[in-house]
Formats: structure tokens, sequence, C-alpha cells
């Protein structure tokens, strides 16, 4: 059956609109694919000048020992070769010919700077295997999935809670409590790393996991905010009619405000996994004795140390490690379902 | 049903993080950390080894220094080695964090001048344990040794020593058609006409200009150059600081008795002379976007096989491994008619709050003894003691067996920066600080007023030294 | 709700002997369940908070310990940083800042998620998470990145500024010009906007549908329809992100640190206050200093918060409200 107009219509703008989204998303992410490109270079093909943006290896030939470096040279009677420069010069450059060594040595007039070399696309994909390698990723992968979901664990059921305590009880000073607990992250952190360090280091939580993750279970104030705004966007009558029913608190939290904040809480999971996925200053400090504990930021940075800059190798590891969260995002996006909340009471 | 998508939520959660827990040691760790403490009164005496003030971060490195780790644990039932390694950018942050909390490393290192004058007041004396273990200092240079007395008493013992000289890449002088600059320290340069000229930072300079080149061919003393592209530089300082420059015209102390700065001519020279080679009109130096480009190595240029010559220490070899197979040593050049060189040297800082100082000169011992000999290679440290120098270059030469001059290198051991370039100067770091913000203003910005900025400079820090 | 009371009183006696059964009911759930935040807060911030005002008033460099008794020196601390020019310069440096970057980093993930919420849109599941992907990406790895895609030399935006017939002279220097440093910053910035595209989706996601209906039954265009209906039941979330992109932008200190290695170029443009306190903190390793300086950041973004929170009532809407 043909379309009919309005279905038409329907199906230019989804079109229309897609098609802009997606350019939005093309530009937005095309550091990607300096990321992309960048993890599959080696740093010879970094460092080159005239590289192309794509990974490409310059090519060489073989010649009495030495490597000679390949150009597409410019002949005199109008054609190109790919010749091999046997010695450089500012004016002047010696090459030979890989195909046509008979030929001898050819003198070619003109700087071999601005000539072109014959790219082939040569990714490195050996340094996915190098990474995975040299900073052993299935035990760094184990140590931050330990981390995220032990503290993901402590902010959803700590949070929730909180958010629940702020948001659907009046008692006198709970505004105060609200700005005192949003005034905690005022504070820069910096400052307060030392007594903390110092803290924990008297009740020998240094070198473990504990400093990291038991605060996770007392709430903090970001994720308590945005449930608790989210939960005052929630109108109280369900609260109401199931207080009527003889529903307690926390019944009332479980049955009624929950189902409804699924989209929050989900949200609050993912962005704390996020963060605890790529955490670095609080696993440095407290885990830099124990070098199989490390998460995968820090070990990432590894590689960023001031002597031996690898950034190919920073790329792909940064590649691999968004991986697992990049899945899980897809997976928790689902639970994302747009539109229909039933908000409606049952008249 | 959303309740129940919630569940399943949780259970998955709970599952995924069972999952972690059962096979990982990750959740072992915390558990093993309990036998450990509950052990008997006789345990081990846990010695802490903080690495990243100086080199030791790199990859390669690792395995060096676990194995070094390994062997002591292994040779000395009474003492447990801990290694700490901590990426350098981070390390200060993480030192400092710790010294704050009364909870700081036992031994740091290896580190060099700056990163001990950062901390400086922080080292313990081992005169006392020197002294005690009836430990043989006759084995270094009582010069060397000497370096390290300080108003605190013998801070430290020589371990690693890194002279200076010029690096540079022979392809980019033979494409160019010039001669290399001289091999041992007297020599003339020669140019290609024949003409010799004296090899001091002038020359270096003209030779530098030659080989500066743009993409087109041209260098950046010809008509048309362009400065906007340029592919090869003559000369970068590489990973110098402001102090590091002006000390190899001349060594110098920055304060006088009453902590007022003076910059001495020599540094404010070697700084204009620089300042002149990355934006005056044939520049032979790379600004700091140039040098900080991935194209030029992220700052480190000669690795990156763009600048014909650099001017660095010994270290430099743990670092330019894809500088290419043809890269050798040169003589440094002379400032007004005398060669001023620079000598760093690192070695192994014992904490003034150790709980267990005796240990830690055990493992101080052992680090700069037996396992020298692992750990020189690696940290491209020649070693302090004479008798151990050839044996170094032996295993050097094996490693860059295209490198024709290690004999320059032993030869610069003769000029050390004294006073150091990194020595003490009141509020050491604040000072340092400064100093380095000058470098990257020279750096990055060619518009500043050279002369205004060296007198603001020299304000600002005898408000420093004075505070 | 909160904003409808200009400061937060605390309890008086009176107020609490004056609750009903009910009330003190109420008061002690709401304190039962507050209790996770409430002992974390006692144990794990308070303490250290109160560390570092007692830093405030000594005299203590990071060497010291701080463990170590140090001199008691009062207020001094207090008047070098009144007296401080670089700490009002940055002070003034982080505002300017966040007066660009805070618009743009509400506006732009706000129009994302509308964007996401369309119904025209298809694929938006896969759309979404490519949105939210850069964010995820490890700061290491996006320093470097946004270094390499930013140089002025080699970066590929000047490339393409080059193939685009832009001088080679007139190239932007971005982070090493006065002018481009701070767009330079925004743009790195614009990156990580998945995360608050997220939460504001999270918002439009929970706004019931028979609004809409109810509101295109009465007649309204899609700009009355987001006037009437939309933002009134997106604000709470809209001013969870107001209010922490400006605590976060008062705080900024992590990107110029690495980008610009902490020095403050280009012409100390980037010395951000947080910045100037790491600084003061590690790197010349005089806690007393810093300390102050933090609280003083700290009663600056009290005000600040304060202020947001009081306004709150004009544009706030909480549909959970109590009539």
């Amino acid at each position: 059956m043909a379309p009919t107009p309005r279905q038409l219509r329907k199906g230019l703008r989804a079109g229309i609109w897609t098609t802009l989204a997606l350019g939005i998303l093309g530009l937005f992410l095309s550091p990607f694919l300096f990321m992309v490109f960048t993890s599959l270079k080696t740093p010879e093909q970094i460092w080159l000048i005239g590289a192309p943006i794509w990974p490409a290896a310059p090519a060489y030939f073989e010649y009495e020992g030495r490597q000679l470096e390949v150009f597409t040279v410019p002949l005199p009677d109008g054609t190109t070769a790919d010749l091999a420069i046997l010695r450089k010069g500012r004016q002047e450059s010696v090459f030979v010919d890989p195909h046509n060594l008979e030929a001898g040595e050819i003198v070619w007039q003109g700087s071999w700077r601005a000539l072109d070399r014959p790219w082939q696309f040569s990714p490195t994909w050996s340094n996915y295997a190098d990474v995975w390698r040299l900073i052993d990723f299935p035990q760094i992968l184990r140590n931050t999935t330990f981390y995220a979901i032990m503290s993901e664990i402590g902010v959803l059921i700590s949070c929730t809670l909180v958010a629940f305590g702020f948001s659907r009880f009046r008692f006198p000073g709970r505004d105060a409590l609200f700005i005192l607990m949003i005034s905690t992250i005022f504070l820069p952190a910096t400052v307060t790393l030392i007594p903390t360090y110092t803290f924990f280091t008297k009740i020998n939580w240094v070198g473990t996991w504990l400093p990291l993750i038991v605060p996770a279970f007392f709430a903090n104030a970001y994720d308590v905010f945005l449930l608790r705004q989210y939960f005052m966007t929630l109108p109280r009558e369900l609260d109401e009619s199931a207080m009527i029913d003889g529903a307690g608190p926390l019944r009332i939290l479980w049955s009624v405000i929950l189902p409804q904040s699924w989209p929050a809480v989900i949200a609050v999971s993912v962005f704390h996994i996020v963060y605890a996925w790529n955490d670095y200053f609080g696993p440095l400090i407290y885990l830099s004795t124990k070098q199989d504990l490390l998460p995968i930021s820090v070990a990432l940075s590894r590689f960023n140390g001031i002597y031996g800059q690898q950034p190919q190798l920073i790329q792909a590891g940064a590649l691999m490690a968004l991986i697992i969260p990049l899945i899980l995002f897809f997976v928790a996006q689902r639970f994302f379902m747009q539109g229909v909340v039933i908000t409606g009471v049952e008249k | 049903m959303r309740k129940h998508a919630i569940l399943r939520g949780l259970a998955a959660l709970t599952v995924l993080s069972l999952a972690a827990c059962a096979p990982a040691p990750a959740t072992g760790e915390p558990a093993t950390q309990a036998p450990e403490t509950e052990a008997p009164p006789t345990a081990k005496t846990q010695i802490r080894w903080f690495v990243g003030l100086g080199t030791g971060t790199d990859p390669e490195q690792q395995p060096v220094q676990e194995q070094v780790v390994a062997d002591f644990n292994a040779s000395h039932p009474n003492i447990e080695l801990v290694l700490e390694v901590v990426p350098y950018d981070a390390a200060r942050d993480a030192l400092s964090t710790q010294i704050a909390a009364g909870n700081g490393p036992d031994i740091v290192g290896p580190v060099g001048w700056s990163g001990s004058n950062a901390y400086y007041g922080e080292w313990l004396d081992i005169g006392p344990f020197i002294e005690s273990t009836g430990y043989d200092t006759t084995q270094f240079s009582q010069e060397l040794v000497s370096f390290y007395q300080t108003e605190e008493g013998q801070v430290g013992l020589p371990f690693a020593v890194f002279p200076a000289a010029v690096f540079y890449q022979r392809s980019m002088f033979d494409e160019a058609g010039l001669n290399y600059p001289p091999a041992s320290y007297g020599e003339t340069y020669v140019w290609p006409d024949g003409t010799e000229a004296e090899w001091n930072y002038d020359t270096l300079a003209e030779v530098a200009r030659q080989l500066t080149v743009d993409v087109n061919g041209f260098n950046s003393t010809e008509a048309g150059f362009d400065r906007e592209q340029i592919v090869q530089v003559g000369y970068v300082a590489q990973w110098q600081h402001p102090n590091h420059i002006g000390s190899f015209w001349g060594a110098a102390k920055v304060y006088d008795e009453n902590n007022n700065a003076g910059i001495p001519d020599a540094w404010a020279a070697a700084w204009r002379w620089w300042f002149d080679g990355i934006w005056g009109e044939q520049p032979f130096v790379p600004t700091g976007a140039l040098s900080g480009s991935p194209e030029f190595g992220n700052d480190n240029v000669f690795n990156s096989g763009k600048a014909a010559m650099a001017i660095t220490h010994m270290w430099y070899t743990c670092c330019l491994a894809d500088a290419g197979s043809d890269w050798d040593l040169a003589a440094l050049p002379a400032y007004q008619g005398e060669v001023h060189g620079r000598v760093d040297a690192d070695t192994f800082r014992v904490w003034k709050g150790t709980q267990h100082p005796a240990e830690a000169f055990e493992v101080l011992s052992y680090l700069i003894g037996p396992a020298a000999e692992q750990l020189l290679p690696t940290y491209g440290g020649m070693p302090a003691r004479a008798g151990e120098i050839d044996a170094f270059f032996l295993v050097k030469s094996e490693e860059y067996p295209f490198v024709t001059n290690w004999d320059v290198m032993k030869a610069g051991l003769a000029y050390p920066d004294n006073p150091s370039g990194e020595g003490y100067m009141p509020n050491w770091n604040e000072a340092w600080n400064r100093i380095e913000t000058f470098g990257n203003l020279l750096l990055n910005d060619g518009t500043v007023d050279f002369d205004a900025e060296l007198q603001k400079l020299e304000d600002e820090l005898t408000l420093i030294f004075q505070s | 709700m909160l904003g409808q009371i200009r400061r937060p009183r605390l309890p008086s006696l009176d107020a609490l002997r004056r609750l009903t059964p009910l009330g003190r009911r109420e008061m002690r759930w709401g304190l039962i369940f507050l209790s996770p935040w409430l002992i974390g807060f006692l144990v794990f911030t308070l303490i250290p908070m109160i560390a570092t005002l007692v830093f405030s008033v000594l005299d203590l460099q990071i060497t010291h310990g701080i463990l170590n008794p140090a001199r008691f020196v009062g207020s001094e601390n207090y008047q070098r940083a009144f007296g401080d020019t670089q700490a009002a310069k940055s002070l003034w440096i982080t505002v300017r800042f966040g007066l660009i970057a805070l618009p743009v980093g509400i506006l732009l993930p706000l129009g994302l998620a509308l964007l996401m919420n369309s119904a025209n849109v298809r694929g938006k599941v896969f759309l979404r998470a490519m949105f939210y992907m850069p964010f995820i990406v490890p700061f290491v790895a996006a320093v470097f990145l946004w270094g390499g895609m930013l140089n002025p030399e080699t970066g590929w935006i000047n490339r393409a500024l080059v193939e685009l017939g832009v001088a080679r002279g007139d190239l932007p220097q971005w982070a090493n010009d006065v002018n481009w440093v701070y767009p330079t910053y925004v743009i790195m910035g614009i990156w990580g906007i998945g995360n608050a595209m997220l939460i504001m989706l999270a918002g439009l996601q929970a706004v019931p549908t028979e609004l809409y209906d109810a509101a295109k039954v009465d007649g309204a265009g899609p700009m009355q329809s987001f006037r009437n209906v939309t933002f009134p039941m997106i604000s709470p979330v809209i001013f969870y992100n107001v209010t922490l992109s400006m605590i976060g932008l008062f705080q900024y200190f992590l990107v110029p640190l690495v980008v610009n290695q902490g020095t403050g170029r280009p012409g100390g443009a980037t010395m951000f206050y947080n910045l100037y306190l790491y600084k003061t903190f590690f790197t010349f390793q005089n806690m007393s200093y810093g300390a102050t300086l933090a609280w003083i950041l700290f009663l600056v973004i009290l005000a600040v918060t304060l202020v947001l929170f009081a306004t709150a009532r004009f544009w706030v809407f909480y549909a959970g409200q109590n009539r």
C-alpha cells in the first residue's frame, strides 16, 4: 500500500530531525576519530611530518643493509615514480629505484622535504594487545569493576534513603540540614585530602579499598541532591493513598516512590559507575603501595609519564577502558523507556 | 512490572559484584592484609621504597625494579621491602600527602637535587649509620661524597651521576653538508669551507640555523623560510628549566647573603640567546606550541627525531628509544671562552620521619651497592664508583652500538655546576616555580619585553627569598 | 518548599516542643532516613573540615606533618588573603570563566536532551549512548586528545581551518592565546555534556504526557508547551544542574593544571582560584594559607548558593509540593 501523505510527512520530519541529530553527533564525536586513529599508529607514524591523519605506514626499501625511505618523486618526463632516497641533501638528493636497481643512482634536483610519500594503510592493532599485556588488563578490569560495583551498591542504598528523608518528611531543621549537606561540596577536595588521609592512615585503611568504598555507603551530596529533586517532582497523591492504606514509610519508598523514579535511579547508577570507573586521585593516593589493586585510570596514566610517552598506548587503553561502561550504558538505557508514566490516581 | 525491573536490575548488579569478588585476588587483598598484621612479633620490618620523584616510572623499568626488590627480600629475611611507584606527574602530590599525614615512605629515590630540594629538611642524616655499620665511603670519590654533605649532615651517598653532552643527529648534519660538532673538549668547529671557529654558543646557533628547516627545505637563514611550517629544528634545550639553561653558561647562586635576588649575567645572556633563538629573525629553537605538539613528541623533541641537537644528560638515554639509530654525542659549547657544564646526580634518600632508620639504611646500601648493577643501566645513570664506569659504558654500547663517542660523556664529569643549578634557594618551591613561569612565558609568547620580564623576575624573587 | 524560605531556620526549642505526635513521628522517621548521611558526615566530613579550619589559624607547612604542633597565628592568614591581589585576580578569573561556561553548560545539554526526547528522531537508543560516550573517556586520554586536536601548529582543528582558507598567521592559538584560552576550555568541556544531558533527559521523561495532551487540546504550539509545561516540570532538574555547575566552576582547576601546566599562562588568564589554592597547598607546601583560601572559597560559594536557593522560588516548580 502506498504511504499516505500524512505518513510521508511524518517520515520526512523524522528523516530531517534524525539527520540533524546524526550531523551534530558526527561533529561531536570527531575527536573520537582522532583517538581511534592515534591508537592505531606507531610513535613514528605520529611524529612523521606530512603523515596523513589515518594510520599510515611510510614505505621503506632495504638497500645494502640500510632502510631507505621511499618518496614519490616527480621525474623530468612528467611522470612520478616511487624512489628510495640514498643520500639526502638540501638542494639535490640521490635516489635509487627499487624496481630498477640496475639504473644506478638517480640524482634529483629539489628539496626532498616537499615530496610526498606513498602511504599504505597500516593500522597497528597490536597496540591493543600491548596495552592488554603491559598493564595486565584483566586484573585491572577486575579491580575497576570491583570498585565500581561495590561503591555503586553503597551509593544506591544510602542515597535513596537519604533523598527520601529530605523530600518526603517535614520537620524543623530539615532545610538547614539540606543546605549543610550541599555545602559539604563547597570545600575543594584538595584541602580535606590530607586530614582525611591521616585519619585513614591511623585506622590502617590505607593500602586497601576501604577508604574509597566505605564512604559510599554514607551517601554523597550529588546523588542525594539529584534524587531529592526528582522525588520532589512526584505528586504526593499516591503517597497519601498508600498511607491511608496503612503503609509505613519504608513501604511507601519501595512501592510508591521507587517504581516512579527509575529514570533517576538508573541515571544515578550510571553516573556513579562512570565516576568510579575513572576515579583517579582517590585510588592513586590510597592504593599507591598496592600495584595489583590499581584501577584503570591510574594504570593508564603510567603511559603518560614524563619519560617515554606513548600516546598510542594511552588512546588504545582509553578506548578499551570505555567499552564496559558503554555496554552498561546501552543496557541501562532500555530502562529509560520514553513517555508513559502512570501518575494518574485511579479516581 | 517496573518493580520487577528494578529487582532484576539489582539482582544483576549483585550477581556481577559477586562474580567480580569470587575469583579475583582483588578482594583477596584486603583479606590477606589481616594475616600479615597478625604475624608473630618477630615479623619483618616493612620498608617502603617510593619511586616517582625522578626516573623509575617507565613501564620498561618496572620489571628491573621489581626484580631488585625480590632479590633483596630473598637475601634479607628480616626486612620486607615494598615498592611504591607513582607516576611522575602525581608523585609530588602523593608524597606530600603521605608526609603531611605522618605516613611518609622510608626510602625515596632515585631522586635528584630538584626533587630533594622540594622537600628540603626532610632527609635523614645517615652519617651515624655510616659510622655504626662501618660503611666504606672511600669507594666513591670524596668530591662526590661531599656533594651530599649539607648543614643537615650527610644526607645521601653517591649513586648515579649524569654528566651532560650535546646529543646530535648525524644524518641531519650529513643532509645539510655540515661537519659534526667537536667530539672532544678543546676542539674547534670546522665549517664546510674549512674555516675554524671556537665551539661556543654563537657557533652552535649558526650551525643550528642551518639545521632548522621548513617543509620546503629552506633553512632559517634563507629567504623564503616559513617559520609557521618548521619540520626540523636545529637545537632544543631538552627538558631544561631556566636554571639549567643558565647554569650551562655559568654556575652561580641567584641570591646573596641578604636574600636579595640577583640574576647572574651569564644566565641573563643565556636566556636572551634562547629567547632570540625561538622568536628572532632566524629561529633555531622550537616554540612552546611546536615542541608540545604530538608531532614533536609532546615536549620530548629530540626523541621525536625532529631536533638536530639537544643538550641534556646521560639519563636521557632512558627516553630516546625513538630517536633513530644515527645519533651521537659531542662536546658542550663554551661561553666566554670557558665550558660550563652540569652534572646531575641522583641517589636514594631516607625520610627523616622513618620508624626504622637502621633497616632503611640497610636497604639504601643495598640499592647503591649490589643492586646498582641492575638499576643503573635502566636509569641511564653512570656509576659513581670510578671503577665501574667502563663496565657501564660497555653495556651502553651494546644498547646503542652506533654511538661512537661515549668518551665525551665521561669527560663531562669534569664540568660540574658548582653551585648546582638545582641547588638550594630560600623558599625553594616558590622560587623554582616562579623561574619556571618565566621560562614558560619566553617559550610561548614572543611579544614580551625581555628586559622588563627579567626585571620583574628579579623583583619577585627577592620577595620570595625574603618571605 | 525550600524556595519559599529565605534562610533555613535552625530548629528552635519552641518549634520542637510544638510538634504534634504526628510531627514528632515524621521527624523521627525523617532522621532515620537521613542517618546514613548524618553518620557519614560526622565521621568522614566534619572532622576533616574542622581540621582544615584549624590549619587556617596555624602556620603549617606540609613538611611539618599535621600531627605535630604548629604555631598559632590567629587571623594572620586571613589578613594575608584579603590583601592578596593574586587571590582576588584568580577569583575574578574564575567568575569570568563561569559566566561563559555556565550558560553553555546548561543550554547545550538542554537542547540536546530535547532533541533526544523528540518523537521525530529515530535511533534514540543509539544516539543517546553515543552522546554520552565522551563523558566516559578517562581524563588522561581526553586531555591528550584535546591537546592534539587544538594544538596551534599541528592540531586537526587548525589544519582544517587552513584547508578552509584561513591564513596561517591568523590561526587561533587556542590554549596559548589569552583571547582563545577560555573558548578552548569551553570546547573541551562541551565534550562532557553527555552527563548533564542525561539528567535533563530523565527529567523530561518524567513529564506526564497527559499534560502535553492537555496543552495541545488548549491549542498550545511547541514554544508555548515548552514554556508552560516542559520548563516548569523540569525546573527542579535544571536547578540541580545550575547549582552543581556553579559549584563545579568555582572549583575549576584540573583542566588548567593539565593543559597549561598549572602556570596560569597565557598572561595569567588561567590561574583560577582553585588552581592557585592547589599550588599554594601542594607546590608551595603551605597548608595553612591553602586552607585559608579554601575557607574563603567556601564562604563565597555558600553565599552564591543561598542566593540561588532564594531565587529558586521564582522559577522552580516542585510538583510534589503540598498546596
